[in-house]
């Protein structure tokens, strides 16, 4: 409670929306799919291991699609597993989302033009909402990717659809720079408060 | 004993003529045993039967030729063989004409199986023979040469036993893509066999379950096959880039 201590003084009273709250307490817990299809499921287990450690998040692998509100398609995706990804993301309770992690599930990665036996893109087969790159994507990259979806929960209304959330983050698109920018001056400011 | 176990099992599958042939090679196996394993090869002919002395004297009239052809060959009496030489030499004695000459490179050393319903009762030879011992099937893969003809490369070791390595090669046609599985003499082979299927699209006679290994069932064509076609549609998903 360090952080929330001196910041509600008058009997503890928060105003705010059901909306933010609701959205607030989703990106809170991601819950994503434990699984992974192929090399790049050694990066995301090492992201949810203690060096990376994704429960500061929230972000908890669950074994059953049935409890989980993420799809992290972490490698490749061959014909003979894409029937079984389109089952599990069926199978995933609404609202659902999925992050594509690495070229092989964004586009094919290396086997897009010999690779018979593999799906060019898992968007063929379920609604992707972030791509990840990289062949693997470092863990920093995988909790990138993990972030924007956070972000974009955050915008989402009851009332809208998914499309206009993606929109509106789309609208105010961000370059590392400022936001490396950004996150070192928060960092010095808490230095400075915390001496 | 399990050796033996194992050993006795391909007997049944096997046609009679072969049977009849596995039972001589047994007996000769025994007496061998009895007169030790160090004697040579050109010491075997005494006991072999008839049929096999008569080819394998054919086959010695056959080699001085061969040898005089090459100047270098000539020389290589003089060297003592190499263990797989041995080896080759015995099973060429044992199965004359159904099989190549040795090529003798010096990374993978094989010959063909020139009749390939001898396939079995050669690797049952192989596996078997005390001289031979070949217990190991490292790998066994599938080949498309590009010319109408399929084939398997079966890389054999003898380990533990007598050390040595041949590798072997069957062939057979695309048109006639069926090859007979040795499943039975090496358990290695069920599932590489499986995806000399898959890939090739060669059919093992007599395999105990010969279905698709890594491809889904109701995959079309033999992806490795050099005139192989990737299909437009997959369950709806769209298969090129
Ligand atoms: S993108 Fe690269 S690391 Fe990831 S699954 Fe494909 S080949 Fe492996």
């Amino acid at each position: 409670m360090g952080l929330l201590d001196k910041k509600f003084e008058k009997g503890g009273v928060v105003i705010t929306s059901v909306e933010n709250v609701f959205n607030w307490a989703r990106l809170s817990s991601l819950w994503p799919m434990g699984f992974g299809l192929a090399c790049c499921a050694i990066e995301m287990m090492a992201t949810n291991a203690s060096s990376y450690d994704l429960e500061r998040f929230g972000i908890f692998p669950r074994s059953s699609p049935r409890q989980s509100d993420l799809m992290i398609v972490a490698g490749t995706v061959t014909f003979k597993m894409a029937d079984r990804v389109r089952r599990l993301y069926e199978q995933m309770p609404e609202p659902r989302y999925v992050l594509s992690m690495g070229s092989c599930s964004n586009c094919g990665g290396p086997y897009w033009e010999h690779g018979y036996h593999v799906v060019k893109g898992v968007d063929r087969v379920i609604p992707v909402d972030v791509y990840v790159p990289g062949c693997p994507p470092r863990p920093e990259a995988l909790i990138g990717g993990l972030m924007k979806i956070q972000e974009l929960i955050r915008v989402e209304k009851f009332a809208g659809s998914r499309t206009e959330a993606i929109e509106q983050i789309s609208l105010k698109p961000s370059d590392p720079e400022t936001v490396i920018k950004e996150i070192s001056a928060s960092a010095k400011n808490m230095s400075l408060s915390e001496s | 004993m399990s050796e033996e176990n194992q050993s006795n099992e391909p007997k049944k599958k096997l046609s009679p003529a072969l049977a009849a042939r596995l039972e001589a090679m047994k007996k000769k196996k025994e007496g061998e045993e009895a007169s030790g394993e160090a004697s040579e090869p050109k010491a075997k002919p005494s006991k072999l039967s008839p049929a096999l002395a008569a080819r394998l004297a054919a086959k010695k009239t056959q080699k001085p030729g061969q040898e005089t052809s090459s100047e270098t060959k000539a020389e290589e009496p003089a060297k003592d063989p190499e263990p797989h030489e041995i080896a080759y030499n015995i099973i060429k004695e044992e199965f004359g004409d159904a099989i190549s000459d040795l090529d003798n490179n010096p990374h993978m050393p094989f010959f063909e199986v020139n009749e390939k319903s001898f396939w079995p009762s050669i690797a049952y030879f192989m596996r078997t023979d005390s001289r031979l011992k070949f217990n190991f099937l490292s790998c066994l893969s599938g080949i498309d040469y590009d010319d109408g003809r399929l084939g398997i490369v079966c890389n054999l070791d003898s380990i533990d036993e007598h050390g040595h390595k041949l590798s072997v090669k069957v062939n057979c046609t695309k048109e006639d893509a069926h090859i007979p599985s040795v499943a039975e003499v090496w358990l290695t082979a069920d599932w590489h066999e499986r995806e000399a299927y898959d890939m090739y699209g060669i059919v093992f006679d007599e395999h105990p379950d010969m279905r698709r290994i890594l491809c889904p069932d109701d995959w079309e064509g033999y992806p490795l096959r050099k005139d192989y076609q990737v299909q437009e549609y997959y369950h709806g998903i769209r298969v090129p880039y």
